[in-house]
């Protein structure tokens, strides 16, 4: 789509404990082989938006290095193109490095006169999004701006940290309010927003001589109860799933690991490919004596052990003796003789020995750092 | 400037006894290894060669390998300056012209190799089965100041009546080349990997365009003739694991070898250098079900594995049903083997599906091929 661009909102996108402690969400894995900003990327290739900016927080490193090609997600490197925005003068001042002022710092948009539509994704919040379809809907409606929404069951418990939706009979937001851990059924918002390049390109001037701390949802806020805007609520009524935590990391992804057997995972259903940078590694190679049941593998393992209920990411070793089971395992792990994992999440490059035994619980899933050697 | 090496890579054969494996695609373009192509094998050795020009010729079902190819950005021949380039036969002022031998498809496409500019031509076959960097073989060529160096494979004395047979003296400088010989004096065979001088191949090739009795093949023309005139040829010894995938057997036999139970210092070592690169597709990670059974296999990304599978190469996109049952066969993308069914033995081509409860080649001892079609081979 010519006229379209999207920012992916990487300010936004939620921690996950100790998972994000050295590395933003956007670049950790997630399902074996992918990165979570390759979903939300995705959703936009797919709808055929191929203006793609990145507003990026902090770690740009370990994003650049995921992304590392535009041809990776884009069906034309000429044509479209990957922009990373680094709010370079909000770097060394937490309180200012917000997603507006990121789009202030990169205004290249703002005067692209072929533009006319900005989408402001999110990260963290996975659903299989048609933008293109969105993005007709929010012309239909003759608003300046529209949040895409959802009712979702157990509110406070699968979506706190979300703001809920009061919608009108018209489809217009009535009120933004943050969920609370005892909401059960409620629209939730999205962190979807499309807005008319114009429009957006006042509200930001004029919300500078307010506050310059702002974030997007403040803003959001903001404008409902005292400016006067009307936002148009557009409904998305396929799976969503949030993840804020490591725990909601570890439940959602043995869930979604449990739907892709059934081929019944929207996010990646053969209609709908989800792009990642690839490492042209080789196929798994299963051993004489191993045991493998119930588990999604990635390229480059080399598996002679047991694996039970797990993901295991590209190249890792579990040697004839070990066991995992129900855990996630990072790339380049080594698991070896006698061995046994049970619950764990272990992140990259760790070097399990010396029959090392660590078992969590489904509710208190250990974490194993990047690196360590036990 | 010019180059210092260029590849040429021959791959416009027809690979006759795959059958329907080779029915619509060129014998370098077969899958292999679940994720590979034959081709890649080659492509990468040149990549790990550090020579970052290549011409690849194609002829027989070009489209798909073609297409495979593309700019070679899969090895890494995308970057600066860099050039890989799919040259099937073409139009011309004097008309169509197909590659009438594996010299010819030199000859025709020394305007290429004129822009390119070289010192030398590294020459070799698309449908072999082997890892290696060629840079010991150039450094040879270079150091012992030859106008040919060949690449040779010591073989079995009794084999050797299969292969274009080398004679060599003390200093490996070749003597005699003889092709398919009945009485074999020698064991080196050649492997068709060729390092030629580009000035003096040149030569030879526009000599041998005019030679109205000549096949204008490199080991039944070029070589004898460039001894007949006292060049210097000279043998390089390869020494490691090396593969001619031509027929069904030798292309499953190649496949078993990946597998775990067959593997060897001797077999190929993935993840050591020189790596093999291919394309990665963007297929999910694997899934092996809670009642699955998975044994001695190599299992690309994408598939889904709910039956038992033991001993065998299962590409991406590869479908196993419960209750059925897969033994030492090779399956390529797409195959699909629904619930009870059993199969043992097999290479299936790409698509193929094995109906429910259907037996394919259980306890024959033979390898089979059975294709989308369903032509059993």
């Amino acid at each position: 789509m010519k006229n379209v661009a999207a920012l992916i909102n990487l300010h936004s996108s939620p921690e996950l404990g100790l998972l994000t402690e050295k590395r933003p969400m956007a670049s950790t894995t997630f399902l074996g082989r992918y990165a979570f900003i390759d979903f939300t990327i995705s959703n936009l290739t797919n709808s055929g938006i191929d203006d793609i900016g990145i507003m990026i927080k902090d770690h740009s490193r370990s994003i650049i290095k995921h992304i590392r090609n535009d041809n990776t997600y884009l069906k034309n490197t000429k044509t479209g193109f990957i922009n990373y925005m680094i709010n370079e003068t909000g770097i060394h001042n937490p309180l200012y490095n917000t997603d507006l002022n990121n789009i202030r710092e990169n205004d290249y948009l703002l005067y692209d006169n072929d533009i006319k539509y900005v989408i402001i994704c999110p990260l963290g919040i996975l659903m299989k999004a048609n933008y293109a379809e969105i993005l007709e809907e929010h012309i239909k409606s003759g608003k300046p701006f529209s949040c895409v929404y959802s009712e979702v069951k157990h509110a406070g418990r699968d979506f706190f940290g979300l703001n809920k939706l009061t919608v009108n009979a018209l489809g217009n937001i009535q009120k933004v309010e943050p969920i609370d851990p005892k909401d059960e059924k409620v629209y939730a918002g999205l962190r979807t927003y499309i807005c008319n390049k114009d429009a957006l390109k006042d509200i930001l001037e004029k919300i500078k001589n307010i506050s310059n701390v702002f974030t997007l949802e403040d803003l959001i806020i903001y404008v409902q109860r005292f400016g006067g805007l009307e936002f148009h609520g557009i409904e998305f009524k396929g799976m969503v799933k949030y993840l804020n935590s490591l725990k909601k990391y570890y439940e959602i992804s043995m869930e979604l690991k449990d739907i892709i057997s059934e081929n019944k995972c929207p996010f990646l259903s053969d209609d709908w490919t989800i792009y990642t940078c690839t490492h042209d590694t080789r196929p798994v190679l299963y051993g004489l004596n191993c045991e493998v049941s119930d588990s999604l593998v990635a390229n480059g393992c080399t598996i002679n052990g047991k694996v039970k209920g797990s993901i295991l990411a590209r190249n890792i070793v579990v040697e004839e003796g070990a066991s995992v089971e129900d855990s996630i395992i990072f790339s380049d792990c080594v698991i070896k003789k006698g061995v046994h994992l049970k619950n764990v999440v272990a992140d990259k490059l760790c070097i399990f020995a010396n029959k090392t035994e660590i078992h969590g619980d489904k509710n208190e899933i250990i974490y194993v750092p990047q690196g360590e050697k036990l | 400037m010019g180059r210092s090496v260029v590849a040429m890579i021959l791959a416009g054969g027809k690979g006759t006894r795959l059958h329907a494996l080779t029915k619509k695609i060129a014998k370098p373009a077969v899958y292999f290894g679940g994720k590979y192509r034959i081709i890649d094998f080659s492509l990468s050795n040149v990549a790990n060669s550090s020579i970052d020009s290549v011409g690849v010729l194609t002829q027989y079902e070009s489209v798909v390998l073609n297409n495979y190819i593309g700019n070679g950005s899969k090895w890494g021949f995308d970057g600066v300056n860099s050039t890989c380039v799919a040259i099937a036969p073409r139009q011309t002022e004097e008309g169509l012209n197909w590659y009438k031998g594996t010299a010819d498809a030199i000859t025709q496409n020394i305007p290429f190799l004129d822009d390119e500019d070289p010192e030398y031509v590294l020459i070799l076959s698309g449908d072999h089965i082997y890892k290696t960097s060629y840079d010991e073989m150039i450094k040879l060529h270079i150091k012992s100041k030859a106008d040919c160096t060949i690449s040779v494979l010591e073989v079995d004395i009794k084999e050797a009546s299969r292969f274009g047979i080398l004679e060599v003296d003390s200093g490996d400088v070749i003597t005699k080349f003889v092709e398919k010989p009945k009485e074999p004096k020698s064991n080196l065979a050649s492997m068709g990997v060729y390092v030629f001088t580009y000035k003096t191949l040149r030569q030879a090739l526009v000599e041998d365009s005019k030679d109205s009795k000549s096949e204008h093949d490199f080991g039944k023309n070029i070589i004898p003739k460039m001894l007949a005139e006292n060049r210097k040829l000279v043998a390089y010894r390869f020494r490691g694991y090396w593969r001619d995938v031509g027929t069904l057997d030798s292309l499953h036999q190649a496949n078993m070898e990946l597998l775990p139970s067959l593997r060897n210092e001797d077999t190929i070592q993935f993840d050591e250098f020189p790596k093999i690169f291919s394309e990665d597709t963007y297929s999910r990670p694997q899934y092996i079900d809670k009642n699955a059974s998975v044994k001695d296999c190599l299992i690309n990304q994408g598939a889904v594995i709910y039956g038992k599978v033991v001993q065998s190469v299962i590409s991406n996109e590869v479908t196993i049903e419960p209750g059925a049952v897969v033994i030492k066969s090779v399956l390529m993308p797409g195959v699909t083997i629904k619930s009870g069914a059993y199969v043992e033995n097999a290479i299936l081509g790409p698509d193929t599906v094995i109906k429910e409860n259907e037996i394919i080649n259980k306890d024959t001892g033979k390898i089979v091929l059975l294709d989308y079609e369903r032509n059993l081979q």
